[in-house]
């Protein structure tokens, strides 16, 4: 029945990998817009496998705790995989001498057991606790399904270890089949040593004799110690057992162990099967991310770009790309979590699954704030090359119609937008009730036309073809009351703000404060012509 | 000279005159004196009618009353209780103005506004003796009355709403004169008349003086309409009529950004430095009234602008210390009836034929307000009709006032956006406070040759925005020299010369309001233009 | 918070216009230690000539060749004026320390001493002016020289130049007047001063410049350009323009923003530095007391907070655009110390009605 379910298991998680592959295929074709997808080459996983996978090597650049937490835990649970779920076909075949109940596979199995253990609850704790501020509920708990998973296996491990080990049935079992002794010949003496070695739990009530001890370990030492190791070194199990040993006559009469090893067994099994659905593929897919290829802007604009959606799966929500976010306070000003790129990377795995669903304007709005520094892809654990996924999202969401105001504003002529200034006038705060300073008529009525800021600006020397209204002019605008047609203008678009012109006025006009702030007001009226949604976001 | 061709020869060799023939007499059927609102009317509702009218101005358009006003289109409320009459005319004008002139308006609204202190009295009259006069209005609550205009004083008592609308008296007047050309008309700009001939009671012919070649020629006419408003005495003398005019002189002051969406009177009284309209891009704050002997050489003087200041702040307190570009004067044209205040004379038209005393083809208008124009134009024109022995009806009640490209520039900011949309052509800004740029000189210097004009700095500053920012022609002055000269429109040093009239006439009106910003920028003015041109010396 | 700093130095000198900047060029060389406070880029309105006397007396609109003789009658007239306290002999030293002083800082000027230059400006006119930059100095011979040929180029785009303009208004001082209007590619619309200025550093555009001259050169003597010729090095531009072209040129000042007073703002700023003059750029005074034979000041730009103790003080802040001066409705007040300013009594006194009008 075991055999049967494991391959069902198998079948079902081979399939599930194939599936997921090809879906991230069908996904890709969101961004991709070339057909001939180039295939990872295996060299490059199996070195990205070994340096990223199994070193977490950029999780180690990352941080050196989590690394500590990390690599344990995942060297522990390879090791339990390997060395303990697989030992019929790796332990027993590899070493002669193995047996689960032996030093040092039993004490290596608690203890790797334990660091899973630990890693697991580190990793619940931080979730819990760590990173509040970058997340809500739904990224903040992916994965937990995962660990949860995996918490339950190893408990579950424990739990058989140690019913086992109070198990009468199950020292009966193994009398009968290794040794030939019966009431007569000392197995009384042998259950003693047991209970009182290896916490066995017996029905029937065993007198202590220091004889019968004697006698006992004699026989041990005859027919069980070659395979069973002191039971200390088991010593997470022992103590589990030591715990439950007062139940143990309940226990051992329902035959808990062989519930537990079921449920352990199952648990394995749901593993396996999840291992394609959950955040575990990320052990999988982290090769996939850190062998970045074919994502730039040139082969996106060229048709030729790939992006590699398997790597998008390699994320594992930790959120360091987050933390170092340059425009982490553009977040905790505008709300939108979707300046953060943790956050932004599953706003486009929805995106591509169900278009429908995803928030555009607030997709576009934080991928709009992003400057480029890639910070989050210098530190992203899994080797995501996320810089370039926000290049190519942005082409994307200006191919959907989803510009920026930047560009919106530079290709839209002056004479549209101030013609689309006399529909939303009505909308823009009245004069004296504003504390802007382009609002502020003492912020720039003392300009005596010198135009010693337009002489000084960068912008209006480089770009003298392109530009249509010098700084000077900018203030002549406000003044005739046209703030709304300087907010389109290209000078409030492309200043640096530099502050040479603030530097130099002689009249102390704050020249390029008005310019920035007036970008701002341009940013939103765009968002408003363009009936997106601007400010606060509603989380 | 200093000019090529005089306007008179270029007109002549237009109309075929033979010159070895000439006698230099124009024909035509009307001849109005003044260019002002009601002149250039006159010439548009007399071309309506199929007459032939020129039109004479011995400065340019608007140079009198016409063009020294708040550009206020009233809705009457403020005669109420002084000219009834006066009210229900400004009140029906509105309308039709609105109507046919609209691109010269704005329909900004107003309110009346008392603050404590004031007339209660006045206060409470005011809503029955509009309801007697018909005026529309409606009582505002005075918080509500701050949200809509934030720079009113706190201690507002009362606000009414009426239907007050600001027009630019210049676009007006261009606009006018642009359409009677367009019927045929006339329009001459500096020629002044110097005498006219009388045979048999009649005007048979009268002689004008080009003040620019000097040149006299004659205009032979059928009638002769004097719409010369403050001057209306002097024409009338020419032809030996006496009229007595009194001549009040009202100050206002322009701030250098507009301070309120509507018009603000003064719910009190009439009297100095109540009102304050926007004007486009501007505010408009006056008047005064003071009595002044001649209706030439005006200007405000310190105490008149500091007068108006300390009226206007108790209604909207940034007056206090908002920046002022420029500060200006008009004559009103009041026919003299002895009364002490002049604001008490009736500020309703005179209207005089002639016949009376003597000269039958002779009409003189003055007196009136900007607000009723038409109408003065309508009743003048309707009286040389009838000596014309034609029956017609006034047609500007009805058919609007057309829109031309050289009369927008007058017009504050419009064109911003367009001038800038694709940056193809070369196209500089010349006057950057009010951004004027090159091509929209080149169509007023266009306008005005086709009006037989001379483009100079003056001329192109009085139908566009030129000079009149915070500048005051300090750097706009010196570019559109420059471009005058490229475009071989000035010749040898005289662009010299025009530019001391130039900047001398924009002094006129900066000089009685020279405080903080307004000093820095002559100060500036006087570096470049005193300083390095070198132009207060007369060596050049 | 800004951050507060103390200094102390034997001289502190408000203004870094003109005056300012002299001054602090004469207190450093003298080796006192001098503080400067102000904003400097007012000297992009200078002209970047120095005038002394070209008119006197100032009712008679009499211009003066030698400003020498002027001297002797202001000094009869108003013995209280600066200039007759200081005496003539005295200002010539003090234009030739200027003259050196700005010469080490690699901008040459020249003064005759005794004769008035007259220096063709922009709008056409010739202004009397004492000591001038070189650049300037082959038009001057315009006016006082023999009448000779010559060539005003402009650039289409510079909005405030026309060559056309100047040699209508002086033809009748030269004896062939011809104007050239140069064409800059990729420029569409306006052109502004600064931007000039450093093409005029590139050798490619002198070349390009040279060749649109050259067809003019046998009708030509001198060739007159617009005061944009190079940000700093213009007498090096100029001298290699002459080269290329064969013939005389020079720089017309005009309007602001002017490049004569940039390259004096950063002569200055250059010079002072290693003068070891401490700028605080943009800088105003906020207070002062007078303590112990000594004046604290406080001043402060956006982001520092300078507590200075010196002293001296010169006040070198300037009229109304320095902001030396304030002018309210009612009266002119200083507004540094807020010292007695004399004055008309009432505003109507304050400026004639001709903006031209030459007497006092």
């Amino acid at each position: 029945m075991f055999k049967g379910a494991l391959y069902i298991s198998l079948i079902i998680s081979v399939s599930g990998v194939i599936f997921q592959l090809y879906r991230f295929r069908k996904d890709g074709q969101f961004f991709n817009r070339s057909k001939n997808e180039n295939h990872i080459n295996s060299f490059f996983y199996i070195q990205e496998f070994l340096l990223n996978t199994f070193l977490q090597t950029k999780l180690f650049k990352a941080g050196k705790i989590r690394w500590g937490f990390h690599f344990l835990l995942f060297l522990s649970f390879l090791y339990l995989v390997i060395v303990h779920a697989l030992h019929d076909v790796t332990s027993s075949v590899l070493f002669k001498s193995y047996d689960p109940t032996v030093d040092p596979y039993q004490f290596l199995r608690n203890l790797t057991g334990l660091l899973v253990l630990t890693g697991c609850i580190a990793f619940l704790f931080r979730r819990r606790f760590n990173i509040r501020s970058l997340q809500d509920k739904s990224i903040k708990y992916k994965g937990v399904f995962s660990i949860i998973l995996i918490l339950l296996l190893v408990c579950s491990g424990f739990l058989l270890e140690a019913s086992k080990i109070i198990s009468e049935p199950v020292f009966m079992e193994m009398v009968e089949e290794y040794s030939d002794l019966d009431e007569e010949t000392g197995l009384s003496d042998l259950k003693l040593f047991w209970k009182d070695n290896y916490n066995v739990v017996f029905t029937e009530n065993i007198k202590t004799t220091p004889n019968g001890l004697e006698k006992g370990r004699l026989l041990n030492e005859e027919y069980c110690l070659s395979c069973h190791s002191n039971i200390k070194s088991a010593f997470i199990s022992n103590t589990l057992a030591k715990t439950i040993s007062n139940a143990g006559n309940i226990l051992n009469q329902y035959r808990i162990d062989t519930k537990f090893y079921v449920i352990h067994y199952m648990l394995c099994l749901l593993l396996l099967i999840c291992l394609p659905f959950s955040r575990l593929f990320h052990v999988l897919l982290i090769p996939f991310a850190s062998s970045r290829q074919n994502l730039t802007l040139d082969s996106f604009l060229e048709n030729k770009a790939f992006i590699n959606i398997a790597s998008l799966y390699a994320c594992t929500n930790c959120g360091y790309c987050s933390r170092v976010c340059s425009v982490y306070p553009n977040f905790q000003i505008t709300g939108n979590p979707d300046v953060l790129p943790h956050w932004k990377i599953e706003s486009v795995k929805t995106m591509m699954q169900n278009p429908g669903a995803a928030n555009w304007w607030n997709l576009h709005a934080g991928n709009d704030e992003c400057t480029m520094c890639r910070h989050c892809t210098d530190i992203c654990p899994s080797g995501i090359d996320l810089q370039s996924l926000w290049s190519v999202l942005d082409k994307k969401l200006v191919t959907m119609g989803y510009t920026d105001n930047t560009r919106f504003i530079l290709d839209t002529s002056l004479k549209e937008w101030a013609k689309k200034e006399e529909i939303y006038t009505g909308l823009i705060p009245g004069d004296a009730l504003s504390s802007n300073l382009a609002d502020r008529t003492e912020a720039f009525e003392n300009c005596i036309q010198c135009s010693i800021c337009t002489n000084v600006c960068p912008i209006v020397d480089y770009d003298s073809n392109q530009n249509d209204i010098t700084p000077q002019q900018v203030m002549n605008l406000l003044r005739l009351g046209k703030k709304h047609l300087a907010t389109g203008t290209r000078m409030v678009w492309t200043c640096l703000t530099c502050y040479s012109c603030q530097e130099h006025c002689p009249k102390e006009i704050r020249v390029a404060d008005i310019l920035l702030e007036l970008r701002n007001a341009g940013s939103n009226r765009a968002d408003m012509i363009q009936q997106r949604p601007t400010g606060l976001i509603n989380r | 000279m200093l000019f090529a061709f005089s306007n008179i020869d270029f007109f002549l060799t237009r109309q075929k005159f033979r010159p070895w023939l000439m006698k230099k007499i124009i024909e035509t059927q009307v001849l109005i004196i003044g260019g002002g609102v009601t002149g250039t009317g006159i010439a548009r509702d007399l071309s309506l009618r199929g007459l032939n009218v020129i039109l004479i101005e011995k400065q340019d358009l608007n140079a009198g009353a016409s063009g020294g006003n708040h550009g206020l289109l009233h809705s009457g409320a403020r005669y109420i209780c002084s000219d009834p009459e006066a009210a229900v005319e400004c009140s029906n004008e509105l309308n039709i103005i609105k109507k046919t002139a609209g691109h010269c308006v704005e329909e900004t609204g107003g309110f009346f506004v008392a603050v404590s202190g004031d007339d209660e009295k006045y206060i409470a009259d005011f809503p029955g003796k509009c309801n007697t006069a018909g005026i529309p209005f409606k009582k505002i609550d005075v918080a509500d009355a701050r949200q809509m205009e934030p720079s009113l004083a706190d201690d507002m008592i009362a606000v009414y709403e009426v239907n007050d609308a600001s027009i630019n008296p210049f676009k007006l007047s261009i606009e006018n004169v642009n359409d009677a050309i367009s019927m045929g008309g006339q329009y001459f700009s500096y020629c002044m008349l110097q005498g006219v001939e009388i045979k048999n009671r009649k005007i048979c012919r009268a002689e004008i003086q080009n003040m620019i070649s000097n040149e006299i020629f004659y205009i032979k006419a059928d009638t002769y309409v004097n719409a010369s408003g403050a001057w209306a005495g002097r024409i009338a003398s020419l032809a030996g009529i006496p009229i007595s005019m009194v001549f009040s002189k009202g100050s206002l002051l322009v701030t250098s950004k507009r301070i309120t969406k509507r018009v603000i009177n003064r719910l009190r009284k009439p009297t100095d430095g109540d009102i304050l309209v926007p004007g486009g891009v501007v505010s408009i704050l006056g008047t005064t009234s003071v009595r002044v002997a001649s209706p030439d050489n005006i200007f405000p003087t310190v105490d008149e602008v500091d007068r108006i200041i300390s009226e206007g702040e108790r209604m909207v307190p940034s007056l206090k210390t908002c920046r002022y570009v420029r500060a200006y004067s008009g004559v009103r044209p009041l026919v003299s009836e002895g009364n002490n205040d002049d604001r008490d004379v009736s500020r309703g038209f005179t209207l005089i034929n002639h016949e009376k005393d003597g000269v039958d083809n002779f009409v003189t208008i003055t007196g009136g307000k900007l607000s009723t124009y038409r109408l003065m134009a309508e009743k003048t024109s309707d009286i040389i009709c009838r000596m014309h022995g034609i029956v017609s009806e006034c047609r500007t009640k009805t058919i609007a006032l057309p829109s031309t490209e050289s009369g927008e520039w007058s017009e504050p900011g419009v064109h911003i956006s367009e001038s800038f949309a694709p940056k193809t052509r070369h196209d500089p800004v010349l006057c950057e406070c009010e951004m004027v740029p090159a091509s929209a000189v080149d169509t007023i210097i266009n306008s005005i040759k086709n009006n037989k004009g001379n483009p100079d700095l003056i001329s192109i500053a009085l139908r566009s925005r030129v000079g009149k920012g915070p500048c005051q022609g300090s750097f706009c002055s010196i570019r559109i020299l420059s471009h005058l000269y490229n475009t071989h429109e000035l010749t040898h040093g005289a662009g010299i010369n025009d530019l001391r009239k130039f900047l001398n006439e924009r002094w006129k009106g900066e000089q009685s309001l020279l405080w903080d910003q307004a000093i820095v920028q002559s100060s500036l003015k006087e570096m470049i233009h005193c300083g390095l041109f070198g132009l207060e010396l007369e060596t050049h | 918070m800004k951050d507060k700093q103390a200094i102390n130095c034997d001289l502190l000198i408000i203004g870094a216009g003109f005056a300012g900047m002299v001054a602090a060029a004469r207190a450093s060389s003298l080796g006192l230690k001098t503080v400067q406070v102000g904003n400097s880029s007012n000297l992009f309105l200078v002209s970047g000539l120095f005038d002394l006397l070209g008119v006197y007396p100032m009712a008679s609109g009499h211009i003066l060749h030698d400003p020498r003789t002027g001297f002797e009658t202001l000094t009869a007239d108003c013995p209280h004026h600066p200039y007759s306290k200081t005496g003539y002999k005295k200002v010539l030293e003090s234009f030739d320390f200027l003259k050196n002083f700005l010469a080490s800082a690699g901008l040459d000027y020249q003064s005759k001493n005794n004769e008035n230059y007259f220096v063709l400006t922009a709008a056409g006119t010739f202004k009397p002016s004492f000591m001038v930059p070189k650049t300037f100095l082959k038009g001057c011979s315009i006016k006082q020289g023999p009448p000779k040929r010559v060539l005003f180029v402009d650039f289409k785009g510079l909005r405030e130049f026309s060559a056309k303009q100047i040699a209508n208004v002086i033809q009748d001082t030269c004896s062939i007047a011809s104007t050239l209007t140069i064409e800059i590619p990729d420029v569409s619309s306006t052109l502004h001063p600064t931007r000039l200025a450093n093409l005029f550093e590139d050798i490619q555009f002198l070349n390009f410049l040279s060749k649109k001259i050259m067809p003019f050169s046998k009708e030509t003597d001198l060739v007159g350009l617009p005061a944009v010729c190079g940000l700093n090095k213009s007498l090096e531009t100029i001298e290699k323009l002459e080269a290329m072209t064969g013939l005389d040129c020079f720089e017309i000042p005009g309007m602001p923003p002017s490049l004569p007073g940039l390259r004096l703002k950063n002569a200055f700023e250059k010079q002072l530095s290693q003068n070891n003059v401490i700028f605080l750029n943009n800088s105003k005074i906020q207070s002062h007391e007078f303590k112990n034979h000594h004046f604290i000041l406080t001043a402060a730009t956006e982001n520092l907070m300078a507590e200075i103790t010196t002293r001296g003080v010169i006040l070198a802040s300037g009229r109304f655009p320095g902001g030396g001066l304030h002018a309210k409705r009612e009266r002119i007040t200083e507004t540094v110390f807020n010292l007695p300013v004399r004055q008309p009594e009432k505003r109507n006194q304050w400026y004639h009605l001709n903006f031209f009008n030459t007497g006092i």
